[in-house]
């Protein structure tokens, strides 16, 4: 994404006065400040830079009330599955347990997203800068809103940027990400998920793939066998990246820092964590998140003491999807194949425990087919 | 005076009439200028003015450079 000048980030196009909708709004409704004062400094007294977050209900919400009834729960706002996750491993102890929430609400929940950053401006996590002139953007432009953030697993594997992988076929189709993930789905319905995979109106591969059980569609039987055994993405995605070692502090001037210890390309097959009615498949793809058993120890000792209670190796929706990956060319591709699947050994002796519940045990390996 | 003339005429005299609220309020104010629109649009003195921001923050650390790895 290319960087913008500091005068950029905040230059206006002279058109947005021509907005029959925004640009009928005095600059000061929605930020405050002072339209009247010719002194820069002092106009600026009391301006909100972005007036809708953490509340749109005053700005955006006066006319879109709709949308911004229910923003606050979307998890692109509330980023609470991070807070339930954290919560869930914390050490419960009020002394630690505050040490680590601060912490989590410093640098995790950092990222948030608003109206303002999808629709007008570059995610602030991300720099900021308006995205055209402060001119709406009705859809979010991929590059600098979407990818600006989901930076290094999506944006690597949607474009082809990991090397010697393809990049997704829907890439390759010209499918923007609002395709798949509409408004609906990225604006919320009110109801406080506990992670992505269970927004009710996120995105399905069969939304559009509805035939592929049909007698007469290709790969109908194959389809047929592994319906419910395993997710899309077992036999059509590519190896992605998966980090590890995340641990966040403050420098000797105060500013906030995140650090990984590694990161790395893997594919890997595990049992599904989060079965469910939606999502009956007993093997998914699962990829290492970066939380490690010290993260917090910046802030305190011991913070994560039920670390144990959360895989490390979460369900994972890569976007790199393949009609044909090497595995999926022919059946003994994944059967007989163990290297392609999450086993015990591949994983640190302290982060056993926790992942028990996605490890794949040697007597649920494919065994190899004759041909 | 003939009809087109007539009508001709009257929409003139609406159509100066109107010319005061055609452009968005986010152009001008009850009061005259806005002077957040004026500046804002103008490159020159957004360079001025960032530029002088830039030199009263030069001490200022921005990111940390301990950051490191990808997440």
């Amino acid at each position: 994404m290319e960087p913008l000048a500091p005068h950029e980030k905040v230059y206006v196009d002279s058109s947005f006065a021509e907005d029959e909708n925004h640009g009928q709004l005095g600059c000061e409704e929605c930020h405050g400040g002072n339209p009247n004062d010719p002194n820069w400094k002092t106009a600026h007294n009391g301006v909100v830079r972005d007036p809708s977050y953490p509340d749109p209900s005053k700005s955006c919400g006066a006319c879109h009330d709709d949308i911004a009834e229910h923003y606050q729960k979307s998890l692109h706002a509330s980023l609470s599955p991070f807070k339930k996750m954290i919560d869930m491993r914390a050490t419960p102890e009020k002394a630690i347990y505050e040490k680590v929430d601060t912490a989590r609400e410093f640098h995790c929940t950092a990222c948030h997203s608003s109206c303002g950053q999808c629709h007008i401006s570059r995610p602030n996590a991300a720099g900021g800068g308006f995205l055209d002139g402060h001119l709406f953007q009705k859809r979010p432009p991929v590059r600098t809103v979407c990818t600006a953030c989901h930076g290094s697993r999506i944006e690597r594997e949607y474009f082809g940027k990991n090397k010697g992988l393809p990049p997704d076929i829907h890439r390759q189709k010209y499918f923007k990400c609002s395709k798949c993930h509409k408004a609906d789905e990225m604006h919320g319905d009110g109801k406080d998920y506990a992670n992505r995979y269970e927004v009710e109106n996120g995105p399905k591969c069969l939304d559009c793939h509805e035939t592929i059980y049909e007698p007469k569609a290709s790969n109908a039987k194959t389809h047929w066998i592994h319906k419910d055994e395993v997710s899309c993405q077992v036999c059509h995605a590519l190896p992605y990246k998966n980090c590890s070692g995340c641990h966040v502090g403050k420098d000797k001037n105060g500013l906030k820092y995140y650090k990984t210890e590694s990161s790395f390309m893997h594919f890997k097959i595990g049992l599904n964590p989060l079965r469910t009615e939606k999502r009956p498949e007993k093997f998914v793809t699962v990829r290492r998140v970066p939380v490690a058993h010290g993260t917090f120890d910046f802030y305190t000792k011991n913070g994560l003491s039920n670390f144990d209670k959360l895989p490390t190796w979460k369900l994972a929706t890569p976007h790199n999807i393949r009609r044909q990956t090497p595995h999926n060319k022919t059946c003994n591709g994944c059967h007989g194949n163990p290297k392609l699947f999450l086993l015990e050994k591949d994983i640190k002796a302290d982060y056993t425990k926790a992942n028990k519940a996605v490890i794949v045990p040697p007597e649920l390996l494919p065994k190899k087919r004759a041909q | 005076m003939k009809p087109t003339q007539l009508i001709i005429t009257i929409a003139s005299v609406f159509a100066v009439f109107l010319f005061p609220f055609s452009a968005g309020k986010a152009a001008n104010t009850t009061k005259g200028e806005n002077h957040c629109f004026t500046c804002h649009t103008s490159a020159r003195k957004l360079i001025k003015i960032t530029r002088e921001i830039a030199a009263s923050n030069k001490d200022k650390p921005g990111a940390s450079p301990e950051t490191k790895g990808e997440g």
